[in-house]
């Protein structure tokens, strides 16, 4: 099939980049969404231009790399799917496709495709984890938990980090992705102890770091590629008002 | 070149107790003085640096990525194995053992292959208490499946995604030691050497993937966590940025590789649909515990698979391995798979494939049953391929998913170079020739949780401290030499991208030293690869500079590592005649297609010393000894 | 540990500042639809009904007090929230494809803002009688024979100016509008969300806006049509 693409071009976060077009013409229906930019890449390196850089690494929609705006929706119009694992028959011949990055404060652009996400590991680092060191923790099973209650926790936990959520968000808000930490140990009993301390840190760390606010449009749900529920954001919500009023 | 394994006295089960009782300790308030580097951040690094730095040591982290949670350990879907027995159904610390040395085929170390079946516990342990959420049954207890190469259900996994969730422990463990200012990372830079002052491993040159800064750190031990090198074949299940460069540079500085040639090939990944193709996809090997692998009985049969019936299909592992059946080990799979493709009876487009079938699962069990167990990895196989699996049989092929090989390390997991220690994918030692599933995360996690925390200590201990800043003349060097390579990169102005030439390199890789390999063939790439390599200095081409972020400039560096690196393999699958696990060796079969070992002339480890770019590198060999498992045929029937 | 006040300036917590003011607001809307509804009553009933509320004295100015501060809140802490979304993203896309938000939730500020435009109107026309004195001012005998402000005839006269009752439709329809988002969205910031009553939740919601609409709306168009008179 035949395609016209126009992608974001930015050479650095200090210069401002604008769109531009590529034709693409004998684009298999089995490729990849990234499979179809390596051949448009090696077409662009022949030419002796600098190809498009776009972040990707296990290609199996786990690893969180790769993410683009592609028309208009975080990873491509198939649900439930990364960039990588968007195959091109979910394209038309003849099909404009326009390429953008994740537009956020909060994830500068560091170049074309690629933004900086770090602001989510400060997130994490901020109490996104249990407090236990390495050793002397009891064994696994001395702590049953209900399959309910795991599977809605690994629900949450099965959040892949790669910001399509705040991309999709109108706002930019990084609250599905913060609330699925919050909720994935929050509602397990290893997360009881500091389940207060962590809301407070990690509300205070996306918000300092530009994200915007929930407005409830759920555009995040519906871009999130491992399909994690607006549900867990308000878990956040009560577990945040419960704190503001008990945190010591 | 001495080899020493420092595998500590005694009786097999007291070996690891009685060496942590007796290693040399650091005393608390020492540690902050010491600094540690980890490069690597997937299960192994991200647990050695989370744990080093709740110890006390000041741990500085590289990763390559964005952010350490991408690491390719993500990306293991299947499980971790640990001698819980939970299920009552026979299992033991020995048998774990038992099964990972004869999965290995006799060619791992003993000592160190018991160690980890007995930290194989603490993981679980340490993982739930970080909050991963393991798959639970309805009483609340932790659930297990069974897996290749084991008669007992010791797999512990989260649906199809243990590596990540395991990764995300790991992960956050090191983030919380990065918030609370005990361990400093390094994201976005990558390790392009090593740095050794008076033959101890000091530090490391690194470049900034952004700006393309080169930065030296000086440390007093360099842990390398860098995974395998699949990716010498292009095409593999491994993450497209994982590589050889940073244990490849070591082996430059002196260290000594162990067993290259060996590698995994998975069988059931999804098959390759055209030249286009980037890299393959695994599809879990948890499928084979329901699902049927079949091919037709005749060749050249392209009836549909629906159409075909019962009496004229052949359930080829079911019928050649009954006691096993589908659930066979790895290497076995793959190689009876390639076998009946060879014999022309392969599905699916150009004959490389067979079905895998769950008609029978779904009957059994219903479809909601199988869609609870196997459901995100039947989505993923529509997604990529464009047919149901629950109306048309899966298709899969063998594909390259592990490196059993890595850089030789002794019991405490410190290379031949002192202060040089290697962990998970990265190091050579517990799988011998072939892994059994649900192994790697088990490795990855008990280096870096339960060994290197004990063995680093060791090695501080051991020697005097040397101080060593970031302006010995050492330094200098390496960064002068890392610094000439990229300009020399940059600057050839060829006519072919990096891409092509790693396509190319991985062609050869798979047809001559992949599944199968034969004297001729490996002659025949060991011709190849110096000429491919000499073009590549030629005539690649990488547009942009090297300060800015450049990926053809990373993919190059990393390609002409493997360029070098693949040559090693060659040799080493070359000099071994012998087939066992993940190397077979055409020649050295048995009537029936089996693996052929020589315990005889080849019970060892293959350790090799570098000797400069194209020559032949020299072998060292550890011989393995084995006191508690009696070398036998492997045998799954 | 920060201040209980820093926690309240968090995002999470704006918004349910506004999710409880909006609800009261709500409240509000729904106590009014039911004594302006009183029309159909005929003059003796709504007339009577608002010399009740006066005669609540001191409670009446708590009440008054009590939505002023909703509303207050309500706008002031969506525009805090506004400017915070807005510099969230600064470039904006190209090109983008709503999924799930909806028209009425992507266009709060402007429906919130137009209402607010409309709100101050309808305050100086029937609260403070700044639009038409002459209607405003007129008064009306309750059957006990206390003389009280003539509502109803306020409302008739002045609803029979179309362009009046047109304004007033258009503004009905925003707030219908608004709280179809807003009902709903009220919940989950509250973090009231469960698969068992989320629908429960939504259907609600679009329940009272399309009421508020019915209600509101049903006023000027039976005066206009001279159903009531």
């Amino acid at each position: 099939m035949k395609l016209k693409l126009h992608i974001w071009r930015q050479k650095n976060a200090a210069t401002s980049g604008k769109m531009t077009s590529y034709e693409m013409d004998n684009v298999s229906p089995d490729m990849s969404f990234l499979e179809m930019l390596d051949v448009l890449n090696e077409k662009i390196i022949e030419r002796g231009e600098e190809p498009v850089a776009f972040e990707h690494d296990c290609r199996e929609g786990i690893c969180g790399s790769c993410g683009m705006m592609i028309n208009g929706m975080a990873h491509g119009p198939e649900k439930l799917t990364t960039t990588c694992q968007l195959h091109m028959r979910k394209f038309n011949d003849g099909d404009e496709i326009t390429i953008e990055p994740w537009r956020a404060e909060a994830f500068p652009v560091i170049k074309d495709l690629v933004v900086d996400r770090s602001s989510f590991d400060r997130i994490i680092a901020s109490g996104g984890y249990v407090n236990v060191n390495t050793g002397g923790v009891p064994d696994a099973n001395a702590i049953p938990i209900g399959k309910k209650v795991a599977d809605y926790a690994f629900n949450a936990a099965a959040c892949i980090g790669c910001g399509a959520c705040v991309a999709a968000c109108p706002n930019a808000s990084a609250m599905l992705f913060t609330s699925a930490k919050i909720s994935h140990l929050g509602s397990l009993p290893q997360g009881q102890v500091e389940r207060m301390d962590r809301v407070i840190n990690m509300v205070s760390t996306m918000d300092n770091e530009g994200f915007g606010g929930c407005t409830n449009h759920l555009e995040c749900e519906a871009a999130c590629p491992k399909g994690i529920s607006a549900e867990y954001i308000a878990q956040m919500n009560r577990d945040m008002m419960k704190a503001t009023f008990t945190v010591r | 070149m001495q080899l020493n394994a420092n595998i500590p006295d005694g009786p097999i089960a007291g070996k690891w107790d009685d060496h942590k009782a007796h290693v040399k300790l650091v005393n608390p308030a020492n540690k902050r003085k010491f600094k540690v580097l980890v490069v690597g951040t997937g299960l192994a690094g991200a647990s050695a640096a989370a744990t080093l730095a709740e110890l006390g040591y000041d741990v500085h982290v590289l990763t390559f990525h964005d952010s350490p949670r991408r690491a390719h350990s993500i990306a293991a879907q299947g499980g971790i194995n640990a001698a819980k027995n939970y299920q009552n159904d026979g299992d033991s610390i020995y048998r774990l053992f038992y099964d990972t040395v004869k999965g290995g085929d006799f060619r791992a170390r003993e000592a160190n292959v018991y160690r980890l079946a007995q930290v194989s516990v603490n993981i679980i342990d340490q993982c739930v208490a970080q909050g991963v959420p393991f798959a639970r049954e309805y009483g609340g207890l932790l659930d297990n499946r069974s897996f290749g190469g084991a008669q007992v259900s010791r797999t512990f996994y989260a649906a199809g995604q243990t590596g990540q969730q395991l990764l995300i422990g790991a992960y956050q463990a090191l983030m919380r030691m990065v918030g609370a200012g005990k361990a400093k990372l390094w994201a976005r830079e990558e390790m392009l050497d090593l740095v050794l002052v008076d033959g101890h491993a000091k530090g490391v040159i690194s470049r900034n993937l952004v700006t393309g800064a080169i930065t030296r750190h000086a440390a007093d031990a360099v842990l390398l966590c860098t995974g395998g090198y699949g990716n010498v074949f292009f095409l593999s299940t491994n993450a497209k940025n994982s590589n050889v460069t940073a244990t490849y540079r070591a082996y430059k500085k002196g260290a000594a590789f162990g067993n290259p040639c060996y590698t995994q090939i998975h069988p059931t990944c999804i098959p390759v649909s055209g030249d286009h193709q980037s890299k393959l996809t695994l599809m879990s090997e948890s499928l084979r515990n329901d699902g049927r692998i079949w091919v037709p009985k005749t060749k050249g049969d392209t009836r549909k698979p629906s159409e075909i019936p019962e009496n004229e299909r052949d359930y080829y592992l079911e019928r050649k391995y009954p006691s096993f059946g589908n659930l066979s080990p790895r290497d076995i799979a793959s190689r009876a798979a390639k076998q009946v493709c060879d014999e022309g009876r392969g599905v699916g487009p150009g004959g490389l494939g067979v079905y895998l079938d769950f008609a029978d699962a779904i009957k059994r069990l219903g479809a909601n049953v199988v869609k609870q167990r196997y459901g995100n990895l039947f989505e993923m196989y529509e997604r990529i391929t464009g047919e149901n699996p629950y109306e048309v049989p899966m298709r899969i092929y063998p594909a390259v998913h592990y490196t059993m090989g890595g850089l030789w390390v002794d019991y405490n997991l410190m290379s031949n170079i002192p202060g040089l220690h290697v962990l998970g994918e990265a190091n050579f030692s517990d799988h011998g020739a072939n892994r059994l599933g649900a192994s790697a995360l088990m490795q990855g996690l008990a280096d870096g949780y339960f060994v290197i925390p004990y063995t680093l200590g060791h090695y501080f201990a051991s020697f005097p401290k040397m101080n060593i800043t970031t302006d010995h003349p050492e330094f200098v060097k390496a960064e002068e030499e890392v610094k000439g390579k990229l300009n020399r990169l940059l600057n050839i102005k060829g006519k072919r991208s990096v891409l092509s030439f790693h396509r190319e390199l991985g062609k050869i890789m798979w047809d001559y030293c992949g599944m199968a390999r034969t004297k001729e063939g490996l002659e025949k790439a060991l011709e190849l690869i110096p000429k491919l390599r000499e073009e590549f200095w030629q005539n690649v081409t990488i547009p942009g500079s090297g300060e800015e972020l450049n990926q053809n400039l990373e993919h190059a560096g990393r390609v002409a590592d493997f360029l070098e690196f693949a040559e090693l393999m060659c040799y080493d699958a070359h000099h071994r005649n012998e087939s066992c696990g993940g190397h077979f060796r055409e020649e050295y079969q048995t009537e029936d297609g089996e693996a052929l070992r020589n315990d005889e002339e080849y019970s060892y480890v293959a350790a090799w010393e570098y000797t400069g770019v194209g020559n032949k590198p020299i072998l060292h060999k550890e011989n393995l000894e084995f006191n508690e498992v009696k070398l036998a045929v492997r045998s799954y029937k | 540990m920060a201040s209980i006040r820093t926690y309240l300036q968090s995002t999470i917590m704006s918004k349910v500042i506004m999710a409880l003011s909006g609800l009261a607001v709500i409240g509000f809307l729904l106590a009014h639809l039911a004594g302006n509804l009183l029309v159909f009553g005929g003059p003796e009933a709504i007339n009577k009904y608002g010399q009740g509320l006066r005669d609540l004295g001191g409670l009446l100015w708590v009440l008054r007090g009590g939505i002023v501060v909703a509303f207050i809140a309500h706008i002031f802490t969506s525009i805090h929230l506004k400017q915070r979304n807005a510099s969230a993203r600064k470039v904006s896309y190209a090109n983008t494809q709503p999924v799930n938000s909806t028209f009425a939730s992507r266009t709060m500020l402007i429906s919130g803002l137009s209402i607010l435009i409309y709100l101050l109107f309808h305050l100086s026309h029937f609260t403070w009688g700044m639009v038409s004195t002459k209607s405003f001012n007129g008064s009306y005998i309750l059957q006990d024979g206390r003389i009280v402000h003539d509502v109803y005839a306020m409302v008739v006269a002045d609803f029979q100016n179309p362009i009046i009752s047109i304004v007033y439709i258009v503004a009905v329809t925003l707030v219908m509008f608004h709280t179809t988002h807003a009902f709903s969205s009220a919940f989950q910031t509250l973090g009231i969300n469960h698969p068992s009553y989320n629908g429960l939740i939504k259907k609600a919601g679009l329940g009272i806006a399309i009421l508020f609409w019915i209600g509101y709306v049903s006023i000027p168009v039976a005066i206009l049509g001279q159903f009531v008179k």
